[in-house]
C-alpha cells in the first residue's frame, strides 16, 4: 500500500510515521516546509515527488519495497519519553 | 508508561476522560447550546484557518488552572498562546512548527506578520524548547540556540501487529481537508494511474465536498472518512 501525502507543509508529520510502521510506502512532496522528508530519509524508505507525474508513476509501478522494521526504534514511544525525562532532570 | 510523576492535562473538557484532566471549559465565543451539548468548540473560521480568539481565551484559563495548582514543569503546546501567561523558570514549550514568513500566506500579509513577530517571540520566552525534528530545530536555532529536538514516538509495537493483516486498499491519504495539505493535489495524481486502485481517503475540513466530488470522478474505487469514530 502506498501513503500519499502531498501537504506542503508539516512540522513532524506523525501520519507519515504511522504509515511506514503499519507497512506502507510514503510518496511525500519535496517542499522545504514539509518535514516528512527528512522523515523519510532518516528511515530510507518513501520517495519525495516534485511533481505529480512523479508520484504517478511510482504508484503506476504497483511495486511496494519491503517496509523497515530495526529504524523505526528510534522513533518508539520509550525513546521520547526517555528522551524528555532526561530534560526534566533538570527542572 | 508509569514513571511515578504526577501528570495532568490542562485541556479543553467536554465529556469524561480516563486520563488525569485539569478541565478548562469551552471558551467563551461558543454557543450556549454547544456546552449543553458536549459539543466540541468551534476552532476554525469558515476557510478552516484556526481562530485567534479562541487561542486567547484558552491561554488565559489554562494559565489560571496553572496557577492555582501549582505545578513544578509545564509542558505547553497547541495552542501555544498560553505560554506567555506562564512561569517563565516552570516552562517547556513544545513546539510542532516553526513557519516564519510562511505565516504571512497563511494568516494574510498584516495579521501574519503579527503572528510571525509573536512566534519569534514564542520561542524566546520559555526556560526550555523542544522541537520534533531537526528541521523545525534548525528554524528556532535563528532565534535561540538551546533547541532540544525530541522526536516523536510511537507505541510501535501496536503498529507492526497490523502490519500482517490484509491490506484494504492500494493508497491511502489522511489529512486534514484544507488546501495546503494537498489533497486535491493527491487525488489529481491518481487520475493518470491507470490501473484500478482502492483508494482511502480519511480526513474533514473545508474540502470536503471537493474531496467527495473529485474522488466520485475518479476511475478508481475511492472509500471516504470524513468522519472518524
Amino acid at each position: 500500500m502506498y501513503y500519499l501525502h502531498l501537504s506542503t507543509a508539516e512540522g513532524f508529520s506523525i501520519s507519515t510515521l504511522e504509515a511506514i510502521a503499519l507497512g506502507a510506502y510514503p510518496i511525500v512532496l519535496a517542499n522545504e516546509y514539509n518535514v516528512a522528508v527528512e522523515l523519510i530519509k532518516s528511515l530510507e524508505y518513501g520517495t519525495a515527488v516534485s511533481s505529480l507525474r512523479e508520484a504517478t508513476e511510482i504508484i503506476e509501478s504497483g511495486e511496494v519495497p519491503e517496509p523497515p522494521t530495526a529504524p523505526l526504534f528510534r522513533y518508539h514511544i520509550k525513546s521520547a519519553v526517555d528522551q524528555y525525562e532526561e530534560i526534566l532532570k533538570e527542572f | 508508561m508509569r514513571r511515578g510523576y504526577d501528570l495532568r492535562y490542562v485541556t479543553y473538557s467536554w465529556g469524561p476522560s480516563e486520563i488525569p484532566l485539569v478541565g478548562v471549559p469551552p471558551s467563551l465565543h461558543d454557543s450556549r447550546w454547544r456546552r449543553w451539548l458536549w459539543v466540541p468548540p468551534s476552532l476554525h473560521d469558515s476557510r478552516w484557518r484556526r481562530w485567534l480568539w479562541p487561542a486567547v481565551s484558552f491561554a488565559w484559563r489554562v494559565a489560571r488552572a496553572v496557577r492555582k495548582a501549582g505545578y513544578g514543569v509545564v509542558d505547553a503546546s497547541v495552542p501555544y498562546t498560553e505560554v506567555f501567561l506562564l512561569p517563565r523558570e516552570h516552562t517547556i514549550l513544545t513546539l510542532f512548527e516553526f513557519w516564519g514568513r510562511r505565516r504571512r500566506e497563511y494568516f494574510g500579509p498584516f495579521v501574519g506578520r503579527g503572528v510571525e513577530w509573536l512566534e519569534r517571540r514564542l520561542v524566546s520566552w520559555p526556560r526550555v524548547v523542544v522541537v520534533p525534528s531537526n528541521f523545525v530545530g534548525e528554524r528556532v536555532r535563528r532565534v535561540r540556540g538551546d533547541v532540544r529536538v525530541v522526536p516523536f514516538g510511537l507505541r510501535l509495537e501496536e503498529y507492526l501487529e497490523h502490519r500482517v493483516l490484509g491490506k484494504a486498499f492500494d493508497v491511502a491519504i489522511v489529512s486534514r481537508l484544507v488546501p495546503y495539505k494537498g489533497v486535491l493535489e493527491a487525488l489529481e495524481a491518481l487520475r493518470l494511474v491507470r490501473r484500478r486502485l482502492r483508494v482511502a481517503v480519511v480526513g474533514d475540513g473545508l474540502l470536503s465536498d471537493a474531496v467527495r466530488r473529485l474522488a466520485e470522478s475518479l476511475d478508481h474505487s475511492a472509500s471516504l472518512f470524513f468522519r472518524v469514530p
